[in-house]
């Protein structure tokens, strides 16, 4: 349903994404995994229409990616970049007002099982408040495919947990979901299929299962074998 | 719940349901989450949850009534059969050891039997 | 687009209350001159009265670009191209809000100066000749009646638009084109002065450049400002929907 075909993403004297192909299915929760500055965020944003793949493109449904694949995808940023006037009451306002997906009702009832509070300023929210309420409005939307970078940075335990529910209870047989994170143990029950990319590449792929069944390996492991390489011979 | 890194997650959920049917924390006939529940629960992928209960319900330890859920088997041999198998495993696992550390197996009963008694 | 418009509104509320505030200080102390018979108070007034009224329309067009800059180069930017509309819209949602904040400005502040007028003729009742005083000093080719001063009024507002529309339009080649982050301003300053003058010398070909009043000059230069603001807003749009990365 998403597919990702030879797409590279050159920025001034730096590859951030250099030659990805991949598919992504339905009903799968995918993690994507690797070092900060590997290219996750820029995949991302090149899926969700932000910005534009210097080579290669992305498609979904076989469209590439524009105006009409953003009232399907629904992506989350790991900066805020909610205007500053903005009240969390008006954030869900803004989105109901701009995606037909949008339902005030879950946001509603995330916005108060995660503690927040309607009235309150985006501006005087603190980072684990802000993480939750970007996580919420993207999760109060029916979309086909959730792309989230980084939703579990700054948030602490019991605030994961929510996360993790959200996510878990937007997950289904006809959607895709997609988290980036570098917390490799948070997320290694909840997805089914890892994504690792390591200096801009794909790495591959895996079966979080799968791995566990045929190599007797964890996530986690697989994680450290794919990118403590990069490490040693960073330092060789 | 904290799942360990070697066996697969469905595994581990199998035996952890296994164990609350045989130590009777989840009664015969007793109807079970459903999977998208059992996902939050565990907090696990949905498809590792609808694995689970694949797997349950091929070994007999569970069935589904179409448009109610699954539910617990009635049968009681098979909750037994599944006592005994775990109680297996676990020896399986003790006699590893145990042989792993160069103790017979009269040396190990004894033990246990003085163990026993301190207990 | 109704919800892009409104939000655009949004952003420039804060900006037009000031506006709204000053404007209405420095009404009352004109009102204080011409009711309590103070002249410096009038003097003062009518002063501050006239530069903020052409103040005002300069700030909200420079507020507009200043705006869709920080929308094209902070984060910001999500808030817009994460939303299921093209450049063409958004863009155009950004041109309505301040074409029509320019006008509207505009229109108060000349029904703002027709009633402070009124006030001051019916208080002083001599301010008919003061008129008249002042056009035998213009001289004929400057002479001020309704008609003139409404047609290049109305030509004024639409070369600021137009202006406008060259200041998004730098704006957008510096956050497509250039990419530059570091002179991102001062690139966008530098391609406004240079299109700026490549513009008026363009105008320069159809019409003369006489300092009296003519009717034909003043449509031509209405209609040419037009073509050049839509010219600049398809521009634009087309490279936001193709070359931004936000």
């Amino acid at each position: 349903m998403l597919k990702s075909v030879d797409v590279t993403k050159k920025f001034v004297g730096k590859t951030a994404v250099d030659g990805i192909t991949m598919s992504l299915e339905p009903g799968h929760i995918y993690a994507m995994l690797g070092p900060n500055g590997s290219g996750k965020t820029t995949w991302m944003k090149m899926a969700a229409g932000l910005i534009k793949p210097t080579s290669g493109e992305v498609l979904y449904k076989d469209t590439p990616i524009g105006i009409e694949s953003r009232k399907e995808i629904a992506y989350m940023s790991t900066e805020p970049y909610f205007y500053d006037w903005m009240t969390v009451g008006d954030v869900g306002k803004y989105y109901k007002d701009f995606f037909a997906d949008f339902s005030m009702d879950n946001y509603t009832d995330m916005v108060i099982s995660m503690d927040l509070d309607m009235k309150q300023k985006v501006k005087s929210l603190s980072s684990g408040m802000m993480a939750k309420l970007k996580v919420a409005v993207t999760m109060a939307r029916d979309a086909k495919v959730y792309m989230l970078d980084e939703p579990l940075n700054g948030i602490d335990l019991l605030a994961r947990d929510e996360v993790m529910n959200m996510i878990l209870d937007a997950a289904s047989e006809d959607k895709i979901l997609l988290i980036s994170s570098h917390l490799v143990e948070e997320l290694e029950s909840v997805v089914d299929k890892a994504i690792f990319i390591k200096q801009a590449q794909l790495v591959g792929v895996f079966d979080v299962e799968g791995l566990r069944m045929t190599e007797g390996v964890s996530l986690a492991d697989k994680y450290r074998q794919v990118f403590s390489n990069l490490v040693l011979e960073g330092i060789a | 719940m904290q799942f360990d890194s070697k066996t697969p997650i469905y595994l581990q959920v199998i035996n952890s349901i296994k164990m609350d049917i045989v130590n009777e924390r989840i009664k015969c006939g007793e109807k079970l989450p459903s999977s998208r529940e059992l996902a939050v629960k565990y907090t696990i992928n949905p498809n590792t949850a609808a694995r689970v209960y694949q797997e349950l319900e091929r070994e007999g330890v569970c069935y589904t009534k179409r448009g109610m859920g699954t539910f617990v088997t009635d049968d009681v041999n098979i909750i037994k059969a599944c006592r005994q198998e775990m109680a297996q495993d676990a020896l399986n696992l003790f006699l590893k050891s145990i042989m792993e550390l160069g103790i017979s197996n009269e040396e190990a009963i004894e033990m246990i039997r003085s163990r026993k008694d301190e207990m | 687009m109704g919800n892009l418009i409104k939000y655009e509104f949004r952003k420039s509320w804060s900006m037009k209350g000031i506006i709204l505030v000053i404007t209405a200080i420095f009404e009352v102390l004109f009102l204080i001159g011409v009711f309590m018979q103070k002249e410096t108070f009038l003097a003062i007034g009518v002063t501050l009265l006239s530069m903020i009224a052409v103040c005002s329309v300069f700030i909200i067009g420079i507020f507009g670009i200043y705006t869709l800059s920080r929308d094209l180069n902070t984060k910001r930017s999500y808030m817009l191209f994460m939303t299921p509309n093209n450049s063409f819209k958004i863009l155009g949602a950004k041109l309505i809000e301040n074409a029509s904040s320019i006008i509207v400005v505009s229109v108060c502040f000349v029904a703002l100066a027709i009633a402070d007028v009124s006030i001051l003729a019916a208080t002083y009742g001599e301010f008919k000749e003061l008129f008249q005083f002042i056009n035998a000093l213009l001289g004929e080719s400057y002479y001020v009646d309704s008609y003139r001063f409404a047609m290049i009024s109305a030509a004024s507002v639409v070369n600021w638009i137009s202006t406008v529309c060259l200041g998004f339009f730098a704006v957008i080649i510096c956050a497509t084109l250039l990419n530059g982050k570091k002179y991102n301003g001062f690139l966008s300053f530098c391609i406004f002065i240079a299109i700026s003058i490549c513009l008026s010398k363009l105008l320069g070909v159809f019409i003369d450049d006489g300092l009296d009043f003519n009717t034909t000059r003043v449509i031509i230069q209405i209609v040419y400002y037009a073509v050049v603001s839509v010219i600049l807003y398809v521009a634009s749009a087309w490279l936001m929907d193709n070359k931004l990365s936000v």
